[in-house]
């Protein structure tokens, strides 16, 4: 069950730690709350495990195995998780997979805190019951 | 295995535009300009802090950025601004910093290439801190573009084909 808009537990998957410190300070300003991270595409499945969050945040580019893969994996086993990639790829092929892949929506970097949270506003709606957006 | 010199201009115009965007944009730098690109360097200069990424598909080549440390120390200041980062950690999120700035431009960039293919793919970046030289090898081609910016330069710099170097810029031999 998806908790109130103003009380998300978040799990960052990306291996930069200041894109982490970044997503952290965003979230947490949002009021939302940061409950794990994971460096790298294999860690993101086992971490959504452990956490359930509500909302995954997801890299595309990392050492490993990429963000779209680790959506894929998280999506085959929780289809109800709501995944937005936070990325710089800009290509049109990237964005399609991610989004064949189970991603909600994407935020394309330089970050910025209002697209985030419009973004983590619009994928949450999705994952409303009785949604079908 | 031969490189295809006629995309250096298109992607050294789409690395300008695109720096010129993230570096405003994540550090507020200014980009005031750059230099002429010269194609068929002998050697690339890299100075204290560098961070090369590798495109592949039909544009398959690495692409070093390397910072002056003025303008790195600028760009830190201003991309910590307001993040926790302990003091014994610094130069770890310096290198971090770095690598997510031409990770964010190149990304950027491989938007500007899909006209020549549907998929690019972009390697994570590797970062190194000792200032050298790279001397060309009679089979690569080199091509540099030093940018200035309101705190000191950039140089960037292509090397292809990708295959015959490491991500470290180190020739297979």
């Amino acid at each position: 069950m998806v908790k109130a808009m103003d009380s998300l537990n978040v799990l960052i998957v990306d291996d930069s730690l200041i894109t982490v410190k970044k997503l952290t300070v965003m979230l947490d300003a949002m009021g939302h709350q940061v409950v794990g991270t994971a460096n790298c595409g294999e860690k993101a499945l086992p971490a959504y495990r452990t956490l359930r969050p509500d909302l995954v945040t997801m890299d595309i580019t990392m050492p490993g195995m990429d963000g779209v893969s680790a959506t894929r994996q998280i999506v085959a086993e929780f289809p109800h998780a709501a995944i937005i990639m936070v990325t710089s790829h800009g290509q049109e092929r990237m964005v399609i997979d991610a989004l064949d892949a189970g991603a909600c929506g994407y935020v394309l970097k330089p970050i910025r805190p209002e697209k985030l949270a419009d973004m983590v506003a619009k994928a949450m709606k999705r994952r409303e019951p009785g949604s079908h957006g | 295995m031969s490189f295809d010199k006629s995309i250096i201009p298109a992607v050294m115009d789409s690395v300008l535009e695109r720096t010129r965007f993230v570096l405003e944009q994540e550090a507020g730098v200014a980009v005031e300009g750059a230099e002429a690109v010269r194609c068929d360097v002998r050697r690339l200069q890299l100075h204290d802090l560098t961070a090369i990424a590798g495109l592949g598909g039909p544009v398959s080549l690495l692409i070093a950025f390397s910072f002056e440390k003025d303008l790195v120390e600028v760009m830190f200041a201003r991309i910590a601004d307001g993040l926790d980062v302990p003091e014994d950690e610094t130069q770890l999120h310096v290198r971090d910093a770095v690598a997510e700035i031409v990770n964010t431009i190149l990304g950027l960039c491989t938007s500007d290439f899909q006209h020549i293919e549907k998929s690019i793919t972009l390697s994570p970046p590797v970062v190194i801190e000792d200032a050298r030289s790279v001397h060309r090898p009679k089979d690569a081609v080199f091509a540099s573009m030093r940018i200035r910016t309101d705190t000191g330069y950039v140089s960037v710099g292509l090397v292809g084909p990708r295959d015959l170097f490491d991500a470290w810029l180190n020739y297979r031999r």
